[in-house]
């Protein structure tokens, strides 16, 4: 925390606080994984709701806790519309990758095509949702509003997509605040709007952080398949001389090489992580409303230890779901339970098995994540974060604007998250 | 509170403390609710009135959670809310306005619309799936001959990659002079009899699965476990006539449309990480296919069994072949009824669990589907040569090198 932080305000700062539980939650993630599979999935628009009800209503600033009001039907209502605009878009996605097929050329002018329309239309739906989820959240009765143009915002992310990518990743910080700008600029709290002053230099050393693991790691990647270039193990001849050295040379240097590559990757994992954090903090302090600021003292160590709890949790699970539903294949087969019949138990199963424990796992795996991973996110990134400055909302009036109807059909289809 | 007459409590009137926010400024203010005959009224600290809710129009929200103060709002005024946490508040609203309850989750009404959406979305993207699985023959039929021929060109190569392995050199096809002349004689045999415009481009793979398949442009590959099991010519050139009809009906074409189509449909669908509806469209997928496969494996039967005849060979023999696949590879077990309790029970027979890689060419079985009945059917009263001579019909069994002898292995 230097240059991210803000100087200290003599008025004290106001924090927000998450007061959620859990096992609470755990209980509506539940239910709504049941409601989902006894409707075909139509009741996600509702499970989120729940989900976000459940959470908006547990963040409190000040004496007052944050309202959702979206409904399911709203939502449903923007996934049909989104379909009108998806369904044409996909078809035509399809059938052009088809009748390009294996054709280099074709292969690339198809891509020139496809990759920026794909995330245009991903922008695009980030910012609706954004507008759509700002419009239906309350506090002290005012409801937020994203104002600004969501073409004008996913051609810009396209834009500098296509600058981050030119410059290899050195100018994603660029990307970033440039968006952030356009995301809280346009943000109005009532009839009142946010302020963000960030400038993509401040983050770019921060950046080199996960950049360079990231290059480091690619170029560990380009030497393995250097190193293997016309490696064929269909032509491997063992009683050629000069092959048997080539792949004992290549046996020797293996172990590094894949040793280098854990390490790369565990190393970006761990600086993107960090980076993240820090792009929040520097987000967060400088953003502002009516004379107050933001500031979050969210920490690296608290984000992490949230993946790195859940992926441990994820062993037992995984054990347990892949025995049950092992024995249970098996008690539905009729399946003798004999100790001798043991060696053909994986055979037997063998057809219904991978479906059944996919099926199984994706449930297990989804309820585990929103439990263990998104509310815990929630509580972290809520709960770190304060408002400075003396308090000035008795200035905000609702905005006369008129709130959009429907919401996040587009974003529904990306799976675009809930923040 | 003395100011203004109306706001002195009547007997049996309470008032209670709350906090308010009207919905136009970002101010929660402390607040007197009280419970009058009309309607609930709010007042500040002062008595001075802030807004009279009826309670026909009061709703409580539903984004309180348990253990939250009770939160209202009005219709007249949507952004407006009144909290109350003194306890017994909401029982004493309820006597007055008892339709409250019925908001949110527990609104039986929102529960309906649920399901009605539910339906009305199985509806729409149940007859748009239906439209697109339906209209894939109408679009597979106009696609040109040369561009099946490419892509059925392109299905091959991958094919042969998958199996041969990685190398070029490790192509699987079998070549034999007298084994290609026996398998040319057949393929213009049955050519000559058909009328369609396609060319075939019939091989044999080394590989011992018992299996042959089409792909779009009169490519047909079959497979040397296929030839070891068939016992006499007329089989397999009812299996190649069975190929050559799916290429000429354009059945995998259709599939390739109709995937295409499907996948379109399902794509933005399934992406919205939701895990149910993901799996049991991929799961409704898969039936679907399915379906239509068993329909094409019928007809594809049955102009088999048309092209034989005109090609004057003996018909319909085929489904003998594909009876015996099947019990090879679908070996019942000795222990077929369990309620019996002979000895041999005591031992199952692993076999009946090794359902091993049954053949897409057995897609239904063929007894069971009475794909048999209706091949012997269609070939009643036909008959014919065997289609090859004995000589050619050894020459074409040996093309990947000596025959296996398990044909006249019978059960």
């Amino acid at each position: 925390m230097t240059d991210t932080t803000i100087e200290t305000v003599d008025t004290p700062a106001m924090p927000l606080r998450y007061d959620g539980k859990g096992l609470q939650f755990a209980g509506i993630v539940a239910l709504n994984v049941l409601l989902q599979v006894l409707t075909l999935g139509i009741f996600r628009f509702w499970a989120r709701v729940r989900e976000r009800r459940y959470i908006w209503s547990h963040v409190g600033l000040g004496e007052d806790r944050l309202e959702y009001t979206g409904t399911g039907g709203e939502l449903f209502k923007g996934f049909l519309i989104a379909l009108v605009v998806l369904i044409p878009y996909f078809l035509a996605v399809f059938g052009l990758q088809f009748l390009v097929g294996q054709n280099p050329l074709g292969l690339a002018i198809f891509n020139m095509f496809y990759i920026p329309s794909l995330l245009f239309l991903i922008y695009l739906a980030g910012y609706r949702a954004r507008r759509y989820r700002l419009s239906r959240t309350l506090w002290r009765g005012i409801r937020g509003t994203l104002g600004g143009s969501p073409t004008r915002y996913a051609a810009a992310a396209v834009g500098y997509f296509a600058l981050s990518v030119l410059s290899l990743g050195l100018a994603a910080p660029y990307m970033r605040v440039e968006l952030a700008r356009r995301e809280i600029g346009n943000t109005w709290f009532g009839d009142k709007p946010f302020t963000f002053d960030g400038k993509a230099g401040d983050l770019f050393r921060a950046w080199l952080v996960p950049w360079l693991p990231i290059v480091l790691t690619a170029a560990v990647i380009g030497w393995m398949q250097w190193t293997i270039r016309d490696l064929n193990p269909q032509d491997f001849d063992p009683s050629d001389a000069a092959q048997a050295d080539r792949s004992r040379a290549i046996g020797e240097i293996m172990p590094l090489i894949a040793g280098l590559m854990l390490l790369g990757y565990l190393l970006t994992a761990l600086a993107f992580a960090w980076y993240r954090v820090r792009e929040f903090r520097y987000f967060a302090a400088h953003t502002g409303f009516e004379g107050m600021r933001f500031a979050s003292t969210l920490g690296v160590g608290r984000v992490l230890w949230i993946y790195v709890s859940f992926l441990l949790a994820l062993i037992p699970t995984i054990t347990v779901v892949t025995l049950t539903v092992f024995a249970a294949v098996l008690w539905a087969k009729d399946f003798p339970m004999d100790l001798d019949m043991l060696p053909y138990a994986m055979e037997a199963a063998k057809d219904w098995f991978p479906i059944a424990v996919t099926v199984t796992m994706i449930f297990a795996i989804g309820v585990m994540s929103r439990v263990l991973v998104f509310h815990r996110m929630a509580r972290a990134v809520v709960s770190t974060l304060a408002i400075a400055g003396a308090e000035n909302f008795a200035t905000v009036a609702q905005s006369l604007d008129r709130a959009p109807t429907y919401g996040e059909g587009l974003a529904d289809a990306f799976d675009l998250g809930d923040f | 509170m003395t100011d203004a007459p109306d706001t002195i409590p009547p007997a049996g009137r309470q008032t209670w403390t709350g906090r308010y926010a009207d919905g136009i400024v970002a101010v929660v203010r402390p607040v007197q609710p009280r419970l009058d005959g009309d309607g609930l009224r709010i007042a500040d600290n002062d008595g001075v009135e802030l807004a009279r809710w009826s309670y026909e129009g009061l709703r409580l929200v539903a984004a309180g959670a348990a253990g939250h103060a009770p939160r209202l709002t009005h219709e007249s005024a949507d952004s407006a809310r009144l909290e109350v946490s003194d306890p017994g508040f909401l029982d004493a609203l309820l006597v007055l306005a008892p339709g409250l309850m019925r908001t949110g989750a527990r609104n039986p009404a929102e529960w309906r619309r649920v399901a009605l959406w539910t339906v009305l979305f199985a509806a729409i993207f149940g007859g748009a799936g239906w439209g697109i699985a339906n209209s894939a023959p109408v679009v597979a039929a106009m696609m040109p001959m040369a561009m099946e021929d490419r892509i059925g060109r392109a299905a091959i190569e991958q094919v042969t990659t998958i199996f041969g392995g990685f190398g070029k050199d490790r192509d699987l096809t079998c070549h034999d002079d007298a084994g290609d002349a026996a398998l040319g004689a057949l393929t213009a045999r049955l050519k000559a009899a058909d009328e369609s415009p396609y060319e075939f481009h019939i091989r044999v793979v080394d590989i011992d699965v018992p299996n042959a398949f089409a792909v779009p442009g009169g490519y047909i590959v079959v497979f040397r476990g296929l030839l070891d099991l068939a016992e006499t010519p007329d089989e397999l050139a009812g299996v190649l006539g069975h190929e050559m009809a799916h290429v000429t009906r354009r059945h995998a074409t259709t599939n390739l449309v109709r995937a295409i189509g499907l996948q379109a449909l399902v794509v933005p669908l399934i992406s919205g990480g939701s895990m149910a509806s993901d799996v049991l469209s991929g799961v409704g997928q898969l039936a679907l296919q399915a379906s239509y496969s068993r329909e094409a494996e019928a007809e594809a039967d049955l102009a088999s069994v048309d092209l034989l005849i005109r090609a004057g060979i003996r018909p319909g023999s085929f489904t003998g072949l594909l009876t015996r696949i099947e019990t090879k590879y679908t070996a019942p077990a000795p222990d077929e009824s369990r309620e019996g309790d002979d000895e041999t029970n005591k031992s199952p027979n692993p076999m009946r669990w090794l359902d091993l890689a049954i053949p897409d060419i057995l897609a239904s079985h063929p007894a069971t589907s009475g794909r048999d009945a209706a091949v012997a059917a269609a070939a009643a009263g036909h008959d014919g040569d065997p289609g090859l001579s004995a000589g050619q019909w050894a020459d074409l069994r040996a093309i990947c090198g000596s025959a296996k002898p398990e044909a006249g292995d019978d059960e």
